[in-house]
């Protein structure tokens, strides 16, 4: 008989897990809910849903930086924190977004189980940030990914089956680097915690350097891993089906939350080869996110549906993203945060617009739902729409004064820093990719433009605007004040992240 | 005079705001908006007055505050010579603008959006041209392209405009993300985005590395605004824009800012080959494109755009023959050409307002209608064909003048007088058929509309311009002699040279020039005719725009073809790419470190025997799998290499290794026979044996590269590192036990979160199967047909038997879990085994008729048990999931210890049983299609 231990609570300090307990516990008591009574409006579980994340948000502002908790696997530190609260943010835009015009209703939304699976995935997605140790890091990331599979499929139409299929046939094997790359990381240090890890590695110091090899190797699995999540070039295969066959706020919603969180086991796991000044993972990250950026960005080109060309073009933005990552310095890290969270507003909204106009029966064409001659002329029969939708796309393509530039402007300005302190003019070139990749960008989200201002209107105007509702407008009205008003709030949301960042020692 | 500590931001958000204000005032009266923006216009005019004395003393001066410090970006202005000069262009020329606008503009048009467009553009404008933080001239930059879409897009239902715009917007924009990020490197090569700093650190920034890289970026912007080549093409589409914006914009204003940018930058980037080379060299050529195209125009308006890209060209030019005196050329040559540009556009509104037509071969003879436009006209194409007394000659004199010195003691730059002389003959040559096709000779009768004089609220400013024409080429020194040397001393941030501004210089060679290019202008336009002929037939095929077209098309082709490579939606496709990239990541890493693959660990001996079975093992089994078709038997025989594997284990005394890998394998290969169901039997043949091969190969790389991978972790030694470990986690990880914690006390927790992810699980495989239909199979793969008795009598029977004994054993193993292996997880297991197998033997139909209970309810329920249990030990004042224990006797079973725990286990229990059977159940389900048919009707009701 083994003798009893005794751990004490404060020890434990499961403030630190309050956050995800808060998202779990109001899961359970959705499935509860739903329980003993069955006929309930379903806009109540929109409203208690968007409870939860206000109470998960309270949770994780009243966090302490920097505390361990739940025998050192939780960490808490501020990259944890601003993630957590771009994630619960950016789900609490999203999840109004269920509440379509009265008679175009949405089926997905009339099961609490989807509220519930989605509170579980912002869960999973939160303990996949608020941890550096491996396992955990699976878990939540199985968890969130798990949850995120059936929602897509949820949306149930046949495009969204075959994306959630696909997307859950790669992710499986994406979890499969995942773990491998996990499993030589731990076979060659004896630690899943990352913290660990660097200790190891470090110890080793230049002599183990010649068996960096194995590590060297965890890397490039991880890369993979990392890099079909983040939907990083040639890993990015499934982004654009897949956000095809979900909803419109469902793919604005992949294309910020899972990313964010990968992002951050990504800032995490390379943080540790970046300190250790080993130049050959920097230079892979670098050379994939260069290829990602230009190859995804020529794709969205020549892309004839709006909602494929977002998703190429947030293919692209995350490639911009990564290439920071690879430099390691505070700066970098905290532009990756401010320009996620600048990109969310926009792109979400992007995203909305698209909702906005999709009817539940009618498909505007045969193989697409929003190409973009479904948008000419909407200048005329929906100006507020088309104005929105055409500051959607400048902030999107990096014109000042919308949030977007702002986030570009410190990320190339993060790049063009880190060459001027290490003296190597070849990351100038970088700087030089990122802003000719804007400007080829441009031309694609000029496009949409150019069709709502510029040609005549097509007959079937009146399946545009179906879904309008309140509840829609208004989030869409928060999401373009948003990104209209950045200029004044930039300042301080760039003082917050950077000190959340260089606080935990990023 | 506090006012004045923040007039220039004043100044510049005073147009915003104005906007605002006009779009309401034109809600009262469409009139009020343009004389609102008027108003605004003064206002901002008279904001910047009192400055000006100030600037004429040669002070700078610099309003700036904090804004976004991490970005390097301050709310910052800079008011010096050549600031306050383009700002009062920008506003002047405004002003007039607006009040030509007025009557321009039909009744038709939106007047008050209008000019709260204008407005904008004139912030904007100003804001560019005021920044003293070179970010901050970038988004201002930027604001001009998009209020300068907005006000050419202004007639949206014109087809012109539509293109015009796009290609406008799609060029200037693109041209302003270069310049951001020439900004960039700029300022990180100076260390400061002032612009003060900038200036004064021209010698760094042009020994620096980057010098080149900056200089094309920023000229890349620079350019795209100007319209210079090769971006040229972009101006005469955006013609299509309304007049008054047309001369705003498009001679005046936006089109300068490029050149603005040069002048400012001058002291920094210029002074070395490459500016004279880039600059010089690409204006020269703008200057003659321009000039030779505006030849052969007939839009009134396209000749004027053509002719207003040749004299930016000829600016720019003179900024990149790099000396102070050219400097002074090019700044007056500015102001020169803002006047009489923008009256010339002007005359071209007025006509085509008169008229409804702009083109030249319809017009003619319009003295006769309209003659002070008329004269108007023939005073402002003089200047600009640079006729004495004038003030386009002085400019051009001086450009001829600075052609002439750049070519000094080189024998091949003779070219550039030569090419500068060219330039003005053509200059002449379209000035001539602007005022003779349009107002002398005959009248044409295809005119759409008869025309009247001119409004004279649109002949007022072209009069003014007129003015200020012959004024300055009378008494330059008198009319911009001090505004010229604050503008250049601004710009050069140096003394200024000695130079003369006087109408007679005496004979001298530019003077010669300048009468060869009067003269033989005159020719070239009297031999038009012969010309339009050979441009008909060599060169009116060439035209940059398809250039700029074809460079499109190759990019799009290009994306076309990136595309279809790796957007084909195949599965298969993408995970080759993942594999193949996986690979050539790897080897790219392994490359770039130092480190032999193999490392010095000995490796262990093998003897023949093992080495042969193992080979053996997996070579059969690949042949097996290569030639058979039948997909259930070669998953099957893949089982094989795992096989082989933990033989390979059990061979090297890890026993415990070698079962674990025979577990993983069966169950492994049990759960994909399961997915087999859901595709066809058999592997298709495949004939393509480009694909075979190609698969081939990639197998074997993956294999090859995983193989090297594991040799080179294998053969290093590791426990040097995994002894640090251990040595290191008894201090950091707070004590050797944390394990044994986390699996006595804690367990329960780990298990909520089981039972929550199986719940989840279980919804979520609900969901994806509720869509689902299956194939129907009625015979098996060698083509006998299934028996058509689904439920055996025999077998029912028993199963109903068996059904009670099986749920009280489920109960059993319940009971028995805390102490002895068991618990509510297998419990769950059987009871749940127990309901399949009736669901086997009697069908669902018949099981659901007996049992109701709802699964999602069982689920629910567990789930709130399990919860309610762990929170209970919290108000008792334990932790979350504490247990207390008790001990019971009951009959039979004995002594069972109770638990609070077992509770949870109950939650545990029924989620596992919940999940199960709506797994099962859901599966069998999609089945019921098939079973449906082949059972008699009779069951059928039943199930009913």
């Amino acid at each position: 008989m083994l003798e009893p231990i005794s751990v004490s609570l404060e020890s434990l300090n499961l403030i630190t897990l309050s956050p995800m307990l808060i998202a779990i516990g109001g899961a359970l008591l959705i499935l509860l809910i739903d329980l003993f009574k069955d006929n309930l409006d379903k806009t109540m579980y929109v409203m208690l849903t968007m409870l939860i994340l206000f109470i998960d948000i309270g949770a994780t502002f009243s966090l302490n930086i920097n505390e361990r908790g739940f025998f050192d696997l939780m960490l808490v530190d501020g990259i944890s924190v601003v993630s957590q609260l771009i994630i619960l943010v950016t789900s609490l835009l999203f999840i109004p977004l269920a509440l379509t015009a009265s008679n175009n209703r949405f089926h997905e939304y009339s099961y609490p189980e989807y509220f519930a699976l989605f509170l579980f995935m912002v869960a999973g997605l939160q303990f996949m940030v608020s941890t550096d140790n491996l396992i955990l890091i699976f878990v939540g990331l199985e968890t969130a990914s798990l949850s995120l599979y059936t929602l897509i499929a949820m949306h149930n139409t046949k495009g969204s089956h075959e994306a959630a299929i696909k997307y859950f046939t790669m992710g499986a094997m994406a979890a499969g680097f995942f773990l491998m790359g996990s499993v030589v990381v731990y076979a060659t240090t004896g630690s899943v915690e990352l913290y660990e890890v660097a200790k190891i590695l470090q110890s080793q110091g230049v002599d183990g350097l010649s068996s960096i090899i194995a590590p060297l190797g965890g890397a490039v699995l991880m890369l993979v891993a990392i890099g079909f999540k983040v939907s990083l070039f040639p890993f990015h295969m499934w982004t654009p089906d897949v956000y095809e066959g979900s909803s419109a706020p469902m793919a604005g919603y992949m294309s910020i939350v899972p990313k964010i969180a990968m992002i951050v086991v990504a800032m995490r796991f390379f943080g540790i080869y970046i300190n250790l000044n080993i130049e050959a993972v920097s230079y892979l990250i670098i050379i994939v996110s260069v290829i990602t950026m230009t190859l995804s960005n020529m794709m969205a080109l020549v892309q004839k549906d709006v909602k494929r060309m977002l998703a190429y073009s947030s293919i692209s933005h995350a490639g911009f993203v990564m290439a920071a990552l690879a430099l390691g310095t505070t700066k970098a890290n905290s532009s990756i945060f401010l320009y996620y969270g600048l990109f969310m507003f926009t792109n979400l909204g992007a995203f909305a617009m698209l909702w906005i106009s999709r009817h539940k029966a009618k498909r505007f064409h045969g193989r697409y739902d929003h190409p973009y001659e479904k948008f000419s002329g909407m200048i005329s029969a929906h100006p507020i729409a088309a104005v929105i939708m055409a500051i959607f796309m400048l902030s999107l393509s990096g014109i000042p004064p919308f949030s977007v530039f702002w986030g570009k402007l410190y990320l190339i300005s993060s790049v063009v820093d880190f060459s001027a302190a290490t003296g190597e003019s070849k990351y100038i070139v970088l700087a030089i990719i990122m802003v000719l990749n804007s400007a080829v960008a441009a031309y694609y989200y000029l496009k949409l433009i150019v069709y709502m201002f510029l040609k005549p209107p097509v007959n079937e105007l009146n399946l545009v605007y179906t879904n309008k509702s309140l509840a829609l407008a208004t989030v869409i009205g928060f999401l373009v004040m948003a990104t209209i008003l950045s200029i004044f709030y930039v300042q301080p949301l760039m003082e917050f992240v950077t000190y959340l960042v260089s606080s935990s020692g990023y | 005079m506090d006012i004045m500590l923040f007039s220039l931001p004043i100044v510049v958000l005073l147009p915003f705001f104005g906007a605002i204000v006009v779009a309401l005032a034109s809600i009262a009266n469409r009139i009020y908006a343009a004389w609102s923006a008027i108003g605004i216009t003064v206002l901002s005019i008279a904001c910047l007055s009192p400055l000006a004395a100030r600037v004429f003393d040669g002070e700078t001066i610099i309003q700036s505050w904090a804004w976004i410090e991490r970005a390097g970006l301050f709310f910052a202005f800079r008011l010096d010579g050549l600031s306050m000069f383009f700002a009062l262009l920008i506003l002047g020329i405004g002003f007039l603008v607006i009040l030509y606008g007025r009557y321009y503009l039909s009744s038709k048009d939106h007047m008050g959006r209008f000019f709260a467009y204008i407005l904008m553009f004139m912030g904007s404008m100003l804001g560019v041209v005021l920044s003293e933080n070179v970010i901050l001239l970038v988004i201002f930059w930027e604001l001009t392209s998009l209020t300068s879409f907005l006000l050419i897009s202004f007639w949206q239902h014109k087809n012109e405009a539509r293109e015009g715009a796009r290609m406008s917007l799609g060029v200037t924009a693109a041209g302003g993300l270069a310049l951001l990020g020439g900004v960039l490197i700029l300022g990180h090569i100076v260390g400061s985005y002032e612009l003060s700093e900038i200036l004064k650190s021209g010698d760094i920034v042009r020994e620096h590395p980057l010098y080149l890289t900056t200089l094309i970026l920023i000229l890349i912007g620079a350019f795209a605004k100007s319209a210079q080549f090769p971006f040229h093409f972009w101006l005469p589409h955006a013609m299509a824009a309304p007049t008054p914006v047309s001369a705003y914009l498009h001679s005046a204003t936006m089109v300068k800012a490029g050149i603005f940018l040069l002048a400012r930058l001058f002291p920094v980037l210029s002074g070395t080959q490459e500016w004279l080379w880039i600059v010089g060299g690409i204006g020269m050529t703008t200057l003659l494109i321009g000039a030779y195209t505006a030849m052969f125009k007939t839009d009134l308006k396209g000749l004027l755009a053509y002719s207003t890209v040749s004299h930016l060209g000829l600016i720019t030019a003179l900024l990149g023959f790099g000396s102070k005196l050219a400097v002074v050329a090019a700044l007056f040559h500015i102001m020169n050409h803002a006047a009489f540009k923008a009256a010339l556009f002007m005359i071209a509104g007025a006509v085509d307002h008169e008229t409804g037509t702009r083109d030249t071969r319809k017009l003619g003879g319009l003295i006769k209608y309209m003659p002070i436009t008329a004269i108007l006209a023939f005073i402002t194409s003089a200047a600009m064909a640079g006729v004495p007394m004038l003030n386009g000659f002085l400019s051009k004199e001086m450009f001829l003048t600075e052609s002439l010195a750049v070519s000094e003691g080189l024998l091949w730059a003779s070219i550039v007088p030569i090419l500068a002389t060219i330039g003005s003959i053509l200059a002449v040559a379209y000035s001539i058929k602007f005022v003779k096709e349009v107002f002398l000779g005959e009248a044409s009768k295809d005119i759409p509309k008869i025309p009247h004089e001119t409004p004279y609220g649109m002949l007022v400013p072209i009069g003014i311009f007129a003015t200020i024409c012959i004024a300055v080429g009378l008494f330059p020194a008198f009319m911009v002699g001090d505004l010229l040397g604050i503008v250049v001393a601004s710009s050069l941030q140096a003394t200024l040279p000695k130079y003369e501004l006087a109408l007679w210089h005496g004979v001298n060679l530019p003077l010669m020039m300048s009468m060869t290019a009067l003269i033989v202008g005159a020719v070239v336009y009297a031999s038009r005719t012969r010309l339009y002929r050979l441009h008909q037939r060599y060169i009116e095929s060439i035209n940059a725009k398809q250039y700029y077209d074809m460079l499109i098309d190759e990019l799009f082709a290009l994306s076309i073809y990136i595309s279809r490579k790796f957007d084909k939606g195949s599965l298969q496709h993408a995970s080759v790419w993942v594999i193949v990239s996986s690979i050539a990541l790897g080897t790219i890493g392994f490359c770039m470190i130092e480190a032999p693959l193999i490392g010095d660990r000995s490796m262990l001996d093998l003897d023949l025997v093992t080495l042969l079975m193992g080979v053996g093992l997996i070579f059969v089994s690949l042949i097996m799998i290569v030639i058979h078709r039948q997909r259930i038997v070669s998953l099957v025989v893949v089982g094989f290499v795992g096989l082989a594997i933990s033989l390979g284990f059990v061979k090297f005394s890890a026993p415990d290794l070698a079962l674990t890998q025979l577990s993983v394998e069966i169950v492994t290969i049990i759960l994909l026979l399961l997915a087999l169901y859901f595709i066809p039997k058999n592997t298709p043949i495949e004939h393509n044996k480009k694909r075979i091969y190609r698969d081939i190969f990639i197998s074997l790389l993956s294999g090859a590269g995983i193989t090297a991978f594991t040799m080179a972790i294998l053969t290093r030694d590791f426990s040097s590192i995994s002894n640090f470990f251990l040595e290191q986690s008894v201090p950091g990880g707070g004590g050797t036990n944390v394990v044994n914690v986390i699996l006595v006390d804690f367990r329960g927790f780990d298990t909520l979160g089981e039972i929550s992810v199986l719940a989840i699980a279980g919804l979520g495989i609900f969901a994806m199967l509720k869509g689902m239909r299956l194939p129907e199979y009625t015979k098996n793969c060698s083509g006998l047909s299934w028996s058509d008795d689904p439920h055996p009598m025999i077998m029912s029977t028993l199963s109903r038997v068996l059904f009670p004994l099986m749920l009280m054993f489920a109960v059993f193993i319940f009971m028995r879990g805390h102490n002895l292996p068991g618990g509510g997880f297998i419990a769950g297991l059987i009871a749940s085994i127990a309901i399949t197998v009736q669901y086997l033997a009697n069908g669902i139909s018949w099981t659901q008729a007996r049992l109701k209970a709802n699964m999602h309810m069982m689920i629910g329920f567990g789930l709130l048990i399990a919860t309610l249990a762990g929170i209970g030990s919290m108000f008792v004042g334990y932790p979350f999931l504490t247990s207390t224990v008790g001990h019971f006797d009951l009959p039979i079973v004995g002594n069972i210890h109770v638990a609070s725990a077992i509770a949870f286990d109950l939650g545990v229990f029924l989620v596992v049983v919940g999940v199960t059977l709506m797994i099962l159940v859901g599966i069998g389900k999609l089945g019921a299609v098939a079973e449906s048919k082949s059972l008699d009707n009779k069951e059928i009701e039943e199930g009913a």
